[in-house]
């Protein structure tokens, strides 16, 4: 009977500080949030990026995701030169979902010569489809005044709630 | 005719046994076909999955309380047991929803209209009584044979796996990772209680916690903002918590005479496993943080664990030079020592830098991005999460 609960206890540690040690090695890394990881059916996933166009002499990185997050870095050469990247978004749930809130937050102290352009998206995801957000980012191409500051981050957030 | 010598009626006992145990392998290898389909059901079609699923728990639920009349389901202390299952449940969720007041809360996903409301929790609960009373059934009757009873334990587990989302974690290690241990652990954790309850009680008991766990999700507004590592930790820690109290405080099955000691280690070890979890995830004035680079050897290394004091709003304009400081920079946090203050209109900025760095850190810290103060640290003891942390880094760089 004791070893029983011995083994009992032993397992629930081994598990717990497991967790524990995964959770200190991805605490590094930004959060996101985890609600559609306790609900199986509710999957609103990013599933894919690519690059859809790219000015000549420019690099468009290599786009970078996770279920819910994207990044990609984008280097522009010279005025007017332009990335588009394209983002497919499904509902891998059996759950409808409606695009409730959508955020674009554009750098306040960034450059002011990058200028960055989002698509609409369609408001109903139904389950087992794929949408897409298309977002350029793009050198303006003319500007008087050339800032010293060369980059600038984006952080949209698309919030869906279900239908 | 057979004459009374005290073997008359062993052949009406053996026709029956054997309907009964010819019923019980009859319920498991359906069981088992029903699993292989479902798993592929599940990955190719997840819409009509959920209703065929439903269906078939269903269809087992009124067939099996129909069909099979066990005489031996204890009731005895039935309802007693079920109203304490019902206080240990929503105890979990006041726990629950305390959670969300330290980590915060996010608006639930759920519609609350009274339609989608009831097209939500319906499949939930007859699945619930589906599953439980399949339970009920088959490990009643193997109680004796434990390979029985584990093999059950893991069919039922795999009859709740979301398989077409399991699948799309495989490309990926760390969302593999983070769903085996905040979905998978739990749900066998929570299997195996279940099991345990039923063998000891009946099937009624499963069903309250299950239900209330799992309803309150689609009822709540707002639900805290829970990761894969508080439902991980919660859900298995709760598991372990309920096993725990009914095997050793309701069925009492351990002598009174134990020590006191051994009374309340368990108890303790599981106050000890939640304030860690809580350590974890900030929710004290003090919070760890593990150490990836040696950019401040010699004073603290590489897989090191520095464990800093949150700072209050007050006092982030009025840190001293020398203070190692614990900020937050394009998400990821930084342990530098403050080698500058200088103020902007009215911001206070820090200039910082790692103790063996050649130069400054290049962005002066503003006062909003500083998390806390270094405390003191704790050699080695990061690595674990270091090895960890690059394994995964290394997988997803060479998947890009």
């Amino acid at each position: 009977m004791k070893t029983k609960r011995n083994l009992t206890i032993t397992a629930l540690l081994i598990v717990i500080l497991t967790m524990t040690v995964g959770y200190s090695a991805f605490a590094t890394q930004l959060k996101v949030d985890g609600t559609a990881e306790i609900i199986g059916e509710w999957n609103v996933r990013i599933a894919n990026v690519e690059v859809e166009s790219v000015s000549e002499g420019c690099n468009a990185g290599e786009p970078q995701y996770t279920n819910t997050n994207v990044t990609f870095d984008a280097k522009l050469l010279k005025p007017g030169d332009s990335i588009t990247y394209l983002v497919t978004i499904e509902n891998a749930g059996t759950i409808n979902a409606n695009l409730d809130n959508i955020i674009f937050m554009e750098q306040k102290d960034g450059s002011e010569d990058i200028n960055f352009t989002t698509s609409e998206l369609d408001h109903f995801l139904e389950a087992g489809t794929q949408t897409t957000l298309n977002i350029k980012v793009e050198y303006k191409p003319k500007n008087a005044e050339i800032s010293t500051v060369k980059t600038k981050t984006l952080t949209g957030i698309l919030e869906y709630v279900q239908k | 005719m057979y004459k009374n010598n005290g073997k008359g009626n062993f052949p009406i006992i053996f026709c029956t046994r054997s309907v009964k145990i010819m019923k019980h392998k009859a319920i498991l290898i359906i069981l088992i076909f029903y699993l292989i389909i479902a798993i592929v059901l599940n990955i190719k079609n997840p819409l009509l999955y959920t209703i065929l699923n439903s269906l078939y728990w269903l269809i087992m639920f009124i067939t099996l309380k129909i069909y099979i009349k066990e005489s031996y389901i204890k009731l005895k202390n039935n309802i007693d047991n079920i109203v304490i299952m019902l206080i240990i449940s929503f105890v979990y969720i006041i726990i629950y929803i305390f959670m969300g007041f330290l980590i915060g809360f996010s608006n639930s996903p759920y519609s609350h209209q009274i339609l989608k409301l009831l097209t939500n929790i319906t499949p939930k609960i007859i699945n619930t009584f589906g599953i439980e009373i399949t339970r009920q059934i088959l490990v009643l009757k193997n109680k004796n044979n434990k390979k029985m009873i584990i093999l059950i334990t893991i069919l039922l587990t795999i009859a709740q796996i979301n398989f077409n989302s399991l699948i799309n974690t495989f490309s990926n290690k760390e969302l593999l990772f983070k769903t085996i241990c905040g979905n998978l652990i739990p749900l066998l954790a929570s299997n195996i209680l279940y099991t345990y309850l039923t063998i000891k009680t009946s099937y009624l008991v499963a069903v309250t916690n299950k239900l209330i766990k799992e309803l309150i999700i689609f009822i709540l507004p707002i639900l805290p903002n829970a990761d894969w590592f508080i439902a991980g930790t919660l859900g298995t820690l709760s598991s372990a918590v309920i096993y725990f109290i009914f095997k050793y405080k309701i069925f009492k099955e351990k002598s009174y005479k134990k020590k006191k000691l051994e009374k309340v280690d368990y108890i303790t070890i599981f106050i000890l496993l939640f304030t860690l979890i809580c350590f974890m995830l900030g929710i004290f004035k003090y919070e760890p943080i593990t150490i990836l680079s040696n950019s401040m050897s010699p004073y603290f290394n590489r897989g090191d664990i520095v464990i800093f004091k949150k700072v209050k709003d007050s006092e982030l304009a009025k840190m001293q030079k020398n203070t190692i400081i614990v900020y937050n920079t394009e998400g990821k946090n930084i342990v530098h020592r403050i080698v500058d203050k200088t103020q902007k209109n009215d911001n206070v900025l820090y200039k910082t830098k790692g103790d063996s760095n050649n130069i400054a850190d290049i962005k002066l810290v503003q006062t909003n991005q500083i998390k806390g103060k270094y405390v003191f640290h704790i050699k080695y003891i990061g690595f674990p999460s270091i090895w960890l942390y690059e394994y995964f880094n290394k997988e997803n760089k060479e998947e890009l």
